[in-house]
């Protein structure tokens, strides 16, 4: 067989096969080394008993000891609703999120801040955060969850104490 | 100097197939449009959708007919098209196949556009379970993918006895874009055709209770990806 390759496109592919190595390696090297995961990764829970299953049989603020971050903040989504609806924080604090879905697929994305995670109904999304802006932060699903997935909302209000 | 039909040499026939790929192509995209003519009017603050219609709907009715029915039958239109001028003109038994995928994806895109208007499928064009609709939502989109198969087993039919009549030729460019894109889309159908078959359809008829969700939506995005990738160089190349 005489097969011919242009140079031109010797260098694309070339081109190509490199950019994608290099991007395959970086996803690799962002989950093994650097130990980057998803918001939900591998904690899982019985969705039709997420109202009795710690921590989600209490939803809000609970402060911890002995752990890395200061507090815990626990919702619980369905639809169309955060519990709680309405939660404060104290500014500076160190905390992990913690979210889970009794029904339907839901979002989590706190306007102004880097918290955006999928809620999926067996699994618990975690994110963990410290709020040093004072000010209220508002909680929208954004992800698509039925009829009244626009007014799915919550707050987050950091404040001095 | 090449007269107009001397340069434009694809079969009367073979154009018509193409053709009624376009024209569902073109309605879809006419009633795809007004859909987000009225998503903007509603998003406005202006305007109620009357009837009780609902948002929701609408958007499901944009996202399946301009996502999903627009782009297939454009893409496999225009690759018959390209196919026939390219390699010559179709076999009566490829133009057979052709026509029959074309009906099977028309009767699922019209199967799925009914329980959209009767408001029994307002899931939206990812249908991420355990949003549910109605089975002939999941029927009508399994016909769609199946009939895409079939057409595009003319495209590899074509391909083949082209290389069989021209052996050790480099096969026309068009013929070839047109082969490795079939192929590419057959691959990646795979995932949302085994998701709504072995998952959503069974689950959405009462014969199982749940469905995994998180492997739903990967089989869903395995499709979603490349068939992203795919309708992008699509646009590219249909541009040249
Ligand atoms: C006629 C001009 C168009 C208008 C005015 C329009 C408008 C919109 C709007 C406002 C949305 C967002 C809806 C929302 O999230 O509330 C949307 C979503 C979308 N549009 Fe368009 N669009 C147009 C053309 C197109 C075309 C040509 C395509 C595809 C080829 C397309 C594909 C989509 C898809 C896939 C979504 C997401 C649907 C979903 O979330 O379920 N649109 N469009
Ligand atoms: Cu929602």
């Amino acid at each position: 067989m005489n097969m011919h390759i242009h140079k031109f496109e010797k260098i694309w592919l070339i081109f190509g096969v490199a950019t994608l190595l290099v991007f395959l390696s970086v996803v690799g090297v962002s989950a093994f080394y650097l130990g980057n995961q998803p918001p939900s990764c591998l904690a899982t829970i019985n969705p039709e008993k997420v109202d009795t299953t710690a921590p989600f049989d209490q939803p809000g603020l609970k402060k911890v000891k002995g752990k890395e971050w200061d507090y815990e903040l626990v919702f619980v989504a369905s639809a169309f609703q955060y519990n709680p609806g309405e939660v404060e924080v104290p500014l500076g604090a160190k905390v992990k999120v913690l979210a889970t879905t009794k029904d339907v697929v839901h979002g989590f994305s706190v306007a102004g801040t880097n918290i955006n995670m999928m809620l999926e109904p067996g699994y618990i999304s975690e994110f963990t955060t410290t709020f040093d802006k004072t000010g209220e932060f508002l909680i929208l699903c954004n992800e698509y969850c039925g009829a009244g997935h626009h007014m799915m909302t919550s707050k987050i209000k950091v404040v001095e104490k | 100097m090449n007269s107009v039909s001397e340069k434009i040499k694809v079969d009367r026939r073979d154009g018509k197939l193409g053709m009624a790929h376009f024209y569902v192509a073109f309605i879809a995209l006419a009633v795809g449009g007004m859909a987000g003519l009225l998503q903007v009017l509603v998003r406005s603050g202006k305007f109620q959708l009357p009837a009780g219609i609902g948002y929701y709907q609408i958007l499901t009715v944009h996202g399946v007919v301009l996502g999903l029915v627009l782009t297939t039958f454009f893409i496999i239109g225009f690759q018959i098209v390209a196919v026939s001028r390219t390699s010559g003109t179709l076999t009566n038994k490829q133009r057979l196949a052709g026509w029959t995928g074309f009906w099977i994806m028309t009767a699922g895109t019209i199967m799925a556009a009914v329980m959209i208007l009767l408001n029994e499928a307002s899931v939206l064009y990812t249908f991420y379970a355990p949003l549910q609709a109605h089975a002939l939502y999941y029927l009508g989109l399994t016909l769609v993918i199946v009939g895409s198969w079939v057409d595009g087993s003319v495209i590899i039919m074509a391909y083949a006895a082209w290389r069989k009549k021209n052996p050790g030729k480099p096969s026309p460019l068009l013929t070839f874009m047109s082969l490795v894109n079939t192929l590419m889309w057959i691959i990646a159908t795979i995932g949302v055709a085994s998701t709504v078959l072995f998952q959503l359809l069974p689950w959405s008829l009462g014969l199982v209770e749940t469905v995994d969700v998180a492997i739903s939506r990967t089989l869903f995005w395995y499709f979603g990806h490349p068939w992203f990738i795919s309708g992008c160089c699509q646009l590219i190349w249909h541009g040249m």
